[in-house]
């Protein structure tokens, strides 16, 4: 016993002493980045990429400093997603309530519209401290939701099936499966509150393309499809790494599922799904460096913007996609009739510009 | 084994360095994906001017700290089209590029069709330039896997205008170090999944792709000011076509 309380003073001493280093690190090692990156005109070195692609060149191009910039929030990111995995379910109200800024206010004001709550958080930033700021909605009676791969499409996705499931009846797992997808509308016709992975697709060919970033981006519409079942708003939420060890999470545009009303569910999945992506886009033109999917974007097909406003930069827009696989106009024989019909003059008709990424 | 440790391509990097230096014409390498070829290629654009070909999403996949921009096919073509010469090495990862239009020529690799980009042949029609094909050996299975990367000259000039039988024929040597890695797909060979989309089945995901992509063309055409009743009648045309199990033969 008289040892004990010795060994205790020296663990409770050196935690504190590391917890000390790691927050002077956390705050120090970015300003440092940043100040050394000042250097590197005169050194030539390169900041390694860590955690992602960097955005496609036409992208990169509205960003000074961005590689250095990246490199230090990453590590901020990376720091608070690597203590995070470390909560367990008794210190997660704590912690959250230490290391999370967010407008709770606004957060109760949402679950106590009667319609539950779907929150749209990307891949961005330390995500991870998002999906805590959705357990702790949460309770036994009734739980929060996460939803996104299962980890047979995605197998990092194990590491985050086992950390969430120690949680227990406050937070449960859902996976992209249609049995899970039903108890996901379930949970938000019983007035509860959901987090679904947005921004990575899976199958392309089981998806739809929405216009980000001047490319055909593939996109799920798994969160429209939901709201408009349920009547849930979907809330856009982007976790970004703050000073002093805080993630702080930023919420979107809200996008209320009563303002579609077109008779077509597809079409209003499609355009639900549109303005998610086009709040995101916002997102990433502040501050792009938190995001990791990037590569995806530099991989995607790019369009005539003016495609947007007028019916024959669409038309050729459409016309050098079949050109591209005649194969398509056999087959669908108004599609040959709209490309062979097309105007031969008009904005976007000669159009030389973006094209597939083949010669 | 990391292309740096490799003696011979130390060498090899160092003597491509000084043919360049030399003023003699830049070469065209084509590699498989492998960790030493990604190496390879990362440590020699540090030495010289370098383009490199390949998918930008799969390489920010398997290299992070890859130091190279990947290009496009076209992008490349289009920078380098107006040139007598080369105007930086191209290395091209032929097993990451994926497409179905006519810039993809089909060449039958055993009882099925694999659709290769024509950008390497274009290049060495137009320009002449030495031309390399890395080939790799494994050894190793699952986390282990290593492989080494060996720098061959090809052989031989590609003339214009060339008849099926021996595009194919030229086709076929070119893509050689890459037909090789998926007769016996090793751990080790990072694009064996990607590889599997250039056979004639996977074609059918590609088209259905390029549908989807026209349709949420024509869904921005709903947001025009006058909206076209084709478009929407079209819209649903495309949707059933993409319903159909077999595109190609349906």
């Amino acid at each position: 016993m008289t040892m004990a309380r010795p060994v205790q003073i020296l663990i409770s001493f050196w935690t504190a002493v590391l917890s000390a280093f790691s927050a002077a690190v956390y705050a120090v090692v970015p300003r440092l980045v940043l100040a050394a990156d000042r250097l590197r005109p005169l050194f030539g070195f390169t900041w390694p990429s860590i955690s992602g692609a960097t955005p496609p060149a036409d992208v990169l191009c509205h960003f000074t400093r961005y590689e250095a910039v990246a490199f230090a929030m990453r590590l901020r990111s990376r720091h608070l997603q690597t203590r995070a995995f470390g909560v367990n379910p008794d210190g997660l109200d704590a912690y959250v309530q230490k290391h999370v800024i967010a407008d709770t206010d606004r957060m109760h004001q949402w679950m106590g519209a009667g319609t539950g709550v779907i929150y749209a958080c990307p891949h961005y930033g330390p995500f991870l401290l998002g999906a805590l700021l959705v357990a702790t909605q949460g309770s036994n009676a009734s739980p929060s939701h996460v939803f996104y791969d299962p980890a047979e499409s995605v197998p990092d996705n194990h590491r985050f099936d086992e950390f969430f499931q120690q949680f227990g009846d406050r937070l449960s797992v859902l996976h992209n499966e249609p049995r899970d997808l039903v108890r996901a509308l379930r949970a938000l016709k019983n007035k509860q509150c959901l987090s679904i992975m947005f921004d990575v697709v899976q199958r392309p060919t089981d998806s739809m393309f929405v216009p980000f970033f001047d490319r055909l981006y593939p996109a799920m519409g798994g969160a429209a499809y939901l709201s408009l079942q349920s009547g849930a708003p979907i809330i856009p939420a982007y976790v970004v790494p703050d000073c002093g060890r805080k993630a702080r999470v930023a919420f979107g545009q809200p996008i209320e599922p009563g303002n579609f009303t077109n008779a077509d569910r597809n079409t209003n999945i499609h355009d639900m799904t549109r303005m998610l992506f086009a709040d995101f886009q916002k997102q990433l033109s502040r501050a792009p460096w938190h995001w990791i999917y990037w590569g995806n974007v530099g991989a995607a097909s790019r369009f005539d913007r003016s495609v947007m406003y007028g019916h024959a930069a669409l038309v050729a827009e459409i016309s050098r996609r079949c050109l591209a696989t005649p194969i398509l106009l056999e087959k669908s024989p108004l599609l040959r009739r709209l490309v062979e019909a097309r105007p031969e003059s008009g904005p976007g008709a000669s159009h030389d510009g973006p094209s597939t990424d083949t010669p | 084994m990391s292309a740096l440790s490799d003696f011979r391509l130390r060498r090899r990097i160092a003597s491509l360095v000084r043919d360049w230096r030399r003023g003699s014409p830049l070469p065209l390498i084509i590699l498989p994906s492998t960790p030493a070829s990604l190496q390879f290629a990362s440590q020699l654009s540090r030495d010289m001017p370098v383009a490199v070909i390949g998918s930008p999403r799969l390489l920010a996949d398997w290299a992070p700290s890859f130091c190279v921009q990947a290009r496009s096919p076209l992008d490349v073509w289009r920078d380098v089209k107006m040139h007598k010469q080369l105007p930086y090495a191209v290395i091209s990862y032929p097993d990451q590029l994926i497409g179905v239009d006519p810039s993809f020529y089909r060449v039958a690799i055993g009882d099925s069709n694999c659709a290769f980009s024509i950008v390497e042949m274009m290049l060495l029609m137009k320009f002449r330039a030495p031309a390399y094909l890395g080939k790799v050996r494994f050894c190793g299975r699952g986390e282990k896997a290593a492989s080494t990367l060996t720098l061959h000259g090809f052989a031989g000039e590609v003339p214009a205008g060339l008849p099926k039988g021996e595009f194919d024929e030229w086709m076929l040597r070119l893509m050689e170090p890459v037909i090789e890695c998926s007769r016996n797909p090793h751990d080790g060979w990072l694009a064996r999944d990607v590889f599997a989309l250039k056979v004639d089945g996977n074609f059918e995901k590609m088209l259905k792709i390029r549908l989807l992509e026209i349709e949420a063309l024509l869904r921005m055409g709903d947001d025009l000011p006058e909206p076209v009743p084709l478009y929407r009648e079209l819209q649903v045309e495309l949707q059933s076509l993409r319903r159909k199990p077999q595109l190609l033969t349906g």
